[in-house]
């Protein structure tokens, strides 16, 4: 019974994948326009082909390294699963082949939906949508195909019915995919973002600021830069990150199922797919949900938000009802408590949404306030947004604090020392929230392909109706977005907690190891274990005790302050990155007006390769740093300071992350909407005094909301799985 | 090669040219090497009717250049040129955005609103004050042209700029104009409202800057005492149809 419903996660992989082949072949149909629409988007889809290209190189490098030293401390030093080196692998491809799926389709969309958009906003709407199903998909497909396969595979080396401790080292090792997922993202967010804002900022400044020449004008060199930089950033960036979240928050769930029921092989294996049949329904009713966003010809902007409204929340509603009746069939324990925790999740992603678009849509106070502020210059615009962006984190983190209060209390059947089902309760929150990812990355993805058919639409000189059309489609989507964005950044909190808790059963794994060439463990404290099987009787709590993880211990002190601090840093350097960027982006706009005649009479095309590769380059060279701190500084803190300093910096890097990804995100989303609040008419409007500190809060927000705050999300996981890798490591040797 | 003559209000001018009004008004905005820009407000002549022209001068002057390109300005006159200028020697009128993309805007008549409102005028020769004042359009222009009065000049032109809510009530809100220090702005329509004896009241003296061209009511004026010439600004619907890429260009603003 249990094993025939395993077979539905890889079945429903596959139709995610067929539908997302469907979704792409009907784009394909369409036609791309006129001779014109078709060059500029050849022109989009080179750049953003020849970023991806130039990146994967460097990430190919990456991952080779990577893979040596894991596969040498698994086969050299016996501290690892010798799967792990696989599974990294995988995980990291997996993950750029979503976002480079997402990211072809995308491109190929843009001048159909432009052209879609000449007949009507409603055929435009099909096929800009039908773009983002098809990345929503893919992620979902591809995340849950790689679960299913590693699940098959190691089930074979280890079969799970035969020993319980078999689906801790399967659930376990399949978490080292994680790692390969994350660091893929880590590089797709920080490269894309790097390359979108440099490409934006540097063509805004000088094409916007001080050419004078609206934007996506094709006179100006930089705009081809900014189109590619939609699709890498905003599309293949976002990918990747939904990818290594979704995956991340089965993983953890299933490890921390695992954990929970150690000792009765068929509850534990239960408790372990719950999470992948979860997201297997929610990939069904993401379909579902997709096949309901349709209108009649001459729908108003209003029947598209209904229709795609009606598509998210038929798909929200079921899923909590699909859960409701897997929980049901597996029978887990208290298998109501897990499905209310569940519901947590969801709300809990709901509350952050509301409250994302209360703090930065300009239909409210909030941002009405900031854009009010401008009045009396940029300096007050700017205090006013960082203001509100610091108090818009009160909501999204009392939302998590109490769900991850109810969600353990339901799970752990209100009993806070049952620390395992609590957790695994949380871990199933953030399950929930992701779970109909299909539809909700449908509703994101399709955005930036709407961003760049209006780009097509101008540059391509069609009707300015078809401009309007486009501009509405992208609307619609910033405002649908924000739910979406609710869901990761409250999933990414509830996933990274999971994640730490999961690093305990890991640890425990990585002391197992060691006693296949040595007779004994002392942990620190000085507790000295004889024989591996004592690990399963050892709680969370005296696992703490064992390895002196509490408040008292500066070591611990010492890991919360670097994961703080890694926050930062990272901040700090990837919002640098894109000021130098732009400042060479700036620099190459400004020669090609003052060396090229004819650019500004439209007689003369511009350069645009050259602003690509600009980007390009600026962006790989830039990522290297901050993806290589959230790698190396985890792996030293273990190193250096051990379990206890690892723990710390998990929880320096958890707490200050989530609170600072979601002031970042709010912060440059305020000021965004405070422009946007001006420039529809209000304080002086396009042109006034109000309108130069909103452009320029605009300016500096876009690195906060594009680059580093949506960076953060994958920073604080990303550390959390490198450090959940090399536990095995971290046991066997640490200085302090 | 073919000559045009123009009266720039962008300073006062009169050029004579080889470019057609289009090329011209585009030369003017960002130059030939594209290294300057700043909007441009010009009005074609009639060369034959006006009688004082230097023909001479424009003969020696106004040749192409040895390579074959067309002579871009040769400047004939830029002291009181709208004073000397005969008013039916102006052609259509032409509007130049910062990025150089120009619109034509021909002569019509105007048609007076019969509610007495608040205006705004923004003054472009001989000086470029900026006005609040009671009169409607052909009563300004016809205050400020009697040289009977110390304050006047020969002739005049300006335009309208909108003022919404604000024509009616002072302390509305200024929603979508973007007037500079708009307090003095109310400050001027409050003492305007409390002095009914009080036709006009300076709200700048010296306007230094470009003008935003979707601040412009109906259109542009120009005249004296007997003559009063107008050019209507098309609607925002007109220009988002008809001219969408020069109204896109006069959206942008350079900071």
């Amino acid at each position: 019974m249990i094993s025939k419903l395993f077979w539905v996660v890889p079945v429903a992989s596959v139709i995610a994948l067929f539908f997302a082949w469907y979704f792409f072949r009907q784009i394909m149909k369409e036609s791309e326009g006129t001779d014109v629409m078709k060059r500029i988007a050849k022109h989009v889809r080179n750049g953003a082909m020849a970023y991806i290209k130039q990146q994967y190189k460097i990430v190919a490098l990456f991952f080779l390294v990577m893979t040596i030293l894991f596969a040498v401390l698994a086969y050299g030093f016996h501290l690892q699963n010798g799967w792990v080196p696989f599974a990294f692998l995988t995980g990291g491809f997996f993950s750029g082949l979503a976002g480079f799926i997402g990211m072809r389709t995308a491109t190929y969309a843009s001048a159909r939906t432009a052209n879609a958009a000449r007949k009507s906003l409603n055929q435009g709407l099909r096929v800009a949508f039908r773009s983002g199903a098809v990345m929503g998909l893919v992620v979902v497909g591809l995340g849950l195909l790689d679960i299913s396969l590693w699940f098959i595979v190691l089930n074979a080396v280890y079969p799970a019915a035969e020993n319980s401790h078999h689906l801790q080292i399967i659930t376990t090792t399949m978490l080292t995919f994680g790692m390969g997922a994350s660091a893929q993202a880590l590089f797709a967010r920080v490269g894309g973002g790097i390359y979108t804002k440099a490409a934006d900022v540097g063509a805004d400044l000088v094409g916007k600021i001080e050419a004078g020449i609206p934007e996506d004008d094709p006179r100006n060199p930089a705009t081809i830069a900014d189109n590619v930089g939609d699709n890498v950033g905003d599309v293949a960036g976002m990918g990747a990150d939904l990818y290594e979240s979704y995956c991340g928050s089965i993983l953890a769930t299933a490890a921390l199922g695992a954990a929970a029921f150690i000792g009765d092989t068929e509850v534990q294996f239960k408790a372990v797919i719950a999470p992948m049949l979860i997201a297997a329904v929610g990939i069904v009713l993401s379909i579902l949900g997709i096949y309901m966003v349709k209108t009649k010809e001459g729908a108003t902007q209003k029947n598209l938000l209904n229709s795609l409204s009606r598509g998210i929340n038929t798909s929200s509603i079921l899923i909590v009802l699909g859960a409701l009746g897997v929980l049901w069939l597996l029978d887990i324990q208290n298998w109501v408590g897990v499905w209310l925790a569940m519901v947590v999740g969801l709300l809990v992603g709901i509350v952050i949404g509301k409250s994302t678009e209360y703090f930065t849509s300009e239909e409210y106070s909030p941002t009405r306030k900031i854009a009010k502020s401008s009045d009396t210059g940029p300096a007050t615009l700017i205090i006013s947004g960082l203001g509100i962006g610091m108090i818009s984190t009160f909501i999204p983190v009392i939302s998590v604090v109490l769900g991850i209060i109810f969600a353990f209390l339901f799970a752990s059947g209100g009993d806070l020392a049952n620390s395992k089902m609590g957790l695994y309760g949380i871990g199933i929150a953030a399950v929930g929230m992701l779970s109909t990812l299909g539809i909700t990355l449908a509703t994101d993805a399709y955005g930036p392909v709407a961003d760049n058919a209006g780009g097509n639409a101008e540059m391509s000189k069609l009707d300015p109706e078809v401009r309007k059309r486009t501009d509405a489609l992208d609307s619609l989507g910033n405002t649908t977005a924000a739910t979406g964005k609710g869901f990761a950044i409250g999933s990414a909190a509830l996933t990274a907690l999971a994640l730490l808790a999961s690093y305990i059963e890991e640890l425990k794994v990585g002391i197992h190891r060691l006693f296949e060439s040595t007779t004994s463990y002392i942990f620190p404290n000085g507790f000295e274990i004889t024989d591996p099987f004592q690990l399963d009787n050892i709680t969370m709590g005296d696992f703490m005790t064992y390895f002196q993880v509490h408040l008292m211990n500066p070591i611990v002190l010492v890991g919360v302050f670097i994961g703080s601090m890694m926050v930062f840093l990272f901040c700090g350097l990837t919002m640098n990155a894109v000021g130098r960027c732009a400042a060479k982006m700036v620099a190459e706009v400004r020669r090609q007006f003052r060396e090229i005649a004819g650019i500004m009479e439209g007689t003369t095309e511009p350069e645009y390769a050259k602003c690509v590769a600009i980007s390009t380059k600026g962006a790989q060279i830039e990522m290297i740093l901050p993806s290589f701190l959230a790698i190396i500084v985890p792996i030293l803190v273990g190193l250096i300071f051990g379990v206890p300093g690892a723990i710390g910096l998990l929880v320096g890097g958890l707490g200050t992350g989530f609170v600072m990804a979601v002031f970042m995100a709010n912060t440059g989303g305020a000021w965004d909407n405070a422009k946007k609040y001006i420039e529809s008419g209000n304080l002086g409007g396009k042109g006034s005094e109000a309108h130069k500190a909103a452009v320029i809060g605009d300016t500096i927000g876009d690195p906060f909301k594009d680059t580093s705050g949506p960076s953060l999300n994958i920073l604080i996981k990303l550390m959390s799985m490198v450090t959940i890798v090399m536990a095995g490591v971290t046991v066997a040797f640490t200085i302090i | 090669m073919e000559k045009y003559f123009y009266f720039s209000a962008t300073p006062e001018s009169l050029v004579a040219s080889h470019l057609s009004p289009y090329k011209f008004g585009n030369y003017l905005a960002v130059g030939t090497k594209k290294r300057i820009k700043g909007q441009a407000i010009f009005f074609e002549i009639d060369p034959d009717k006006v009688n004082w022209l230097p023909w001479d001068y424009i003969d020696k002057k106004l040749l192409p250049y040895e390579d074959g390109e067309p002579k871009r300005s040769v400047f004939l006159s830029i002291y009181r040129v709208l004073e000397n200028l005969p008013l039916n020697a102006l052609l259509d009128l032409y509007l130049v955005t910062d990025d150089g993309k120009v619109l034509g805007l021909q002569k019509s008549d105007f048609k007076m609103q019969k509610e007495k409102i608040v205006h705004l005028y923004q003054q472009f020769i001989p000086n470029r004050t900026r006005v609040a004042s009671r009169l409607s359009p052909p009563e300004f222009m016809k205050f400020l042209t009697d040289t009977s009065k110390p304050v006047s000049s020969p002739k005049l032109f300006f335009v309208e700029l909108k003022l919404n809510k604000l024509a009616k009530d002072p302390e509305a809100s200024l929603n979508n104009l973007p007037y500079t220090n708009p307090d003095h702005l109310r400050d001027c329509l409050i003492r305007l409202q409390h002095l009914p004896e009080r036709p006009t009241k300076t709200v700048i003296r010296n306007f230094k800057e470009d003008l935003s061209f979707r601040t412009l009511k109906d259109g542009f004026f120009i005249g004296d005492q007997e003559t009063f010439i107008f050019y209507p600004f098309p609607s925002s619907e007109e220009l988002e149809d008809k001219y969408y890429s020069w109204w896109r260009s006069a959206l942008v603003h350079s900071f």
